[in-house]
């Protein structure tokens, strides 16, 4: 009798066995997968969240001194005031908020003070309410510390280098190394008359702004990569900066639910394999008389060990197959409610099926192999003993 | 054809050193009928099993047909025990899963039609033709032990052992049985049984009295 057709007749007569082990290596083929394709379809949802939470983009001139930026927190280079209007211009990325600004560092009464002129939000099509709050021109807002200096209070008029600005609002404390204390806040135009930089900006900010670009074959790519590629094609002579504060929370999330993998893995396979090799042990244990018989009509230890091994060979394939499809489907069914917005990049994943079969009849291999040996190593005298 | 020389075996059991073979020594001729006969404990089964080539002796040598099976290799030996020696046992120890006609194959050094061929005609023999599609647990006791039985000599071997193969029996059973070892003797072959019961010993050629791992 062929080895096959043994292994089947043996599968057949202890199926409760066989199906308890399928049952264990599926449950651990189809956690693995649908764990896996979560996995996989969690990172594409956190990219893509990433990227609708928006980067907060910090467009300066390309020969900015970085030195000089870092310092003191705006470009020491100013821009055309028309590389606003472009990027407002493009449909490609949207954005919460957008404003460009003009700012410089003068003195003023004693005082260290940071013009900063800023531009109305310009109405898009997917925003035609613009949401942040516009400063009329010819009125100011001052810092906290140069109100308290110099005794400004809301409807004062103060005047810088001969422009006269009425005081819209005194600003709130802020933090204390915040630059807005010392700030001015005006209207762009008037910001630039004061400074003689007619037609010029220093920085374009965009809040939480989208690069609305799908990539060929619908790859995820890193949003601080795709902005910037993007950016390079409108404003050629800017450079981006990005802070991403909420997408790295949410990489450190990813990377927290990684580190659970890294240990809900291991531990799953270690009690399945547990349960397996106690399986695998009764299973012998019930067939050390047939082991004997086997050694006593000249099989070798090879032999009767390819015997015992095949079960778990097709225990595993079986069971890579069935755990595959579980997992599959599982993942299939519940993926799209919990990845909402990569929910048509959820699918099958073929390629796992493949590594499914090898781990799983590694796996059922493994956990067999002790208790296999230890019965194929049990002296077959004693077994075939009259007891 | 059985030559044991010097036997000893010895095993450990509750940290004590058990002797169950104490230097043996005794020769079993081509065509004996051989009863091993003693008390329970006696070394009778370890006997059986170690002339099997089943049970690696501490010291001493076991020959058969001059060829000193304990020099041989693992392999070999098991070659050796398929094509030389068949074995009977008390519990029948046949395969749950497999069909009659596929424990009696089991023991074919060659799996091709002649064999499938013989061990049909043996089932015929023993009168299990209509039961050749029919796993052990469908079977009587007797039919299990005709079925032991044929898978034991399905290759014609010159050697047979059995561990008391008729204890597990009905008298009725136990003299079919006892009547297929006789005839399978009556061809030439050497039979060594273990055995208590009378009717066997009254058939033996050769009576081997142990008692303590000694001949007694």
């Amino acid at each position: 009798m062929n080895t096959l057709k043994f292994i089947f007749k043996e599968i057949a007569y202890s199926r409760y066995n066989f199906l308890l082990s399928i049952i264990a290596v599926t449950a651990g083929v189809g956690l693995f997968v649908a764990f896996f394709t979560a996995t996989r379809a969690s990172d594409r949802e956190t990219k893509k969240i990433m990227l609708y939470l928006g980067q907060n983009l910090r467009i300066i001139s390309n020969d900015t001194d970085m030195d000089f930026f870092y310092e003191q927190g705006y470009p020491d280079k100013e821009m055309p005031q028309q590389y606003f209007a472009d990027f407002q211009n493009t449909n490609i990325f949207v954005y919460n908020h957008v404003s460009a600004t003009l700012q410089k560092k003068i003195d003023w009464q004693d005082s260290k003070v940071i013009i900063t002129g800023t531009s109305p939000e310009k109405p898009t099509k997917q925003k035609p309410m613009p949401t942040t709050y516009a400063i009329e021109p010819g009125t100011a807002h001052v810092g906290y510390q140069l109100a308290q200096k110099h005794q400004i209070k809301k409807g004062d008029t103060i005047e810088i280098d001969g422009l006269k600005l009425k005081v819209e609002n005194t600003l709130a404390r802020a933090p204390s190394e915040d630059r807005d204390n010392i700030r001015i806040f005006m209207d762009l135009t008037d910001a630039q008359k004061i400074l003689n930089l007619p037609g010029k900006i220093n920085e374009i900010k965009a809040l939480e702004c989208l690069c609305t670009i799908e990539t060929p074959g619908g790859e995820i790519v890193e949003p601080e990569q795709l902005a910037r590629d993007e950016l390079k094609k409108i404003l050629p002579q800017a450079q981006v900066l990005l802070s991403r504060g909420i997408a790295d929370i949410r990489q450190k999330q990813r990377d927290m639910i990684i580190k659970y993998a890294n240990f809900i893995m291991p531990t799953l396979c270690i009690v399945l394999g547990i349960c397996l090799a106690v399986l695998a042990m009764l299973n012998v244990r019930q067939r050390q008389s047939e082991i004997g018989i086997l050694r006593a009509l000249g099989y070798g230890s090879c032999r009767i060990s390819i015997l015992l091994l095949g079960k778990f060979v097709v225990i595993g394939i079986v069971s890579a197959v069935a755990g595959f499809y579980a997992g599959t489907q599982t993942i299939m069914y519940y993926g799209p409610g919990i990845f909402k917005i990569t929910a048509k990049a959820i699918q099958p994943d073929y390629s796992l099926l493949q590594t499914a079969i090898y781990a799983a009849v590694a796996f059922s291999i493994i956990s067999a192999f002790i208790p296999v040996m230890l019965a194929i190593s049990t002296d077959p005298a004693k077994t075939l003993k009259n007891d | 054809m059985i030559k044991i020389k010097n036997l000893t075996t010895t095993y450990n059991k509750a940290s004590k050193k058990v002797i169950a073979l104490d230097d043996l020594t005794l020769d079993i001729a081509q065509g004996q009928f051989a009863a091993i006969q003693g008390p329970s404990g006696c070394g009778k089964t370890t006997l059986l099993m170690t002339i099997g080539a089943m049970l690696q002796p501490s010291s001493g040598d076991v020959v058969i047909n001059n060829e000193n099976i304990y020099s041989l290799s693992q392999y070999n030996r098991n070659r050796f025990r398929a094509a030389n020696i068949g074995f009977v046992f008390q519990m029948f120890h046949l395969v749950p899963y497999l069909t009659i006609l596929d424990n009696v194959m089991l023991a074919a050094v060659k799996k091709d039609k002649s064999s499938k061929d013989r061990a049909r005609q043996l089932l015929d023999e023993f009168g299990l033709a209509h039961r050749i599609t029919h796993r052990p647990d469908q079977l009587s006791t007797g039919e299990k032990q005709r079925t032991a039985i044929a898978r034991a000599i399905l290759n014609n071997p010159p050697l047979i052992l059995a561990d008391e193969p008729t204890g597990n029996l009905d008298p009725e059973n136990a003299a079919i049985v006892l009547k297929f070892l006789k005839d399978y003797h009556s061809k030439g072959h050497t039979i060594v049984v273990v055995t208590h019961g009378q009717e066997t010993k009254n058939i033996a050629t050769v009576k081997i009295n142990l008692k303590d791992g000694k001949l007694s």
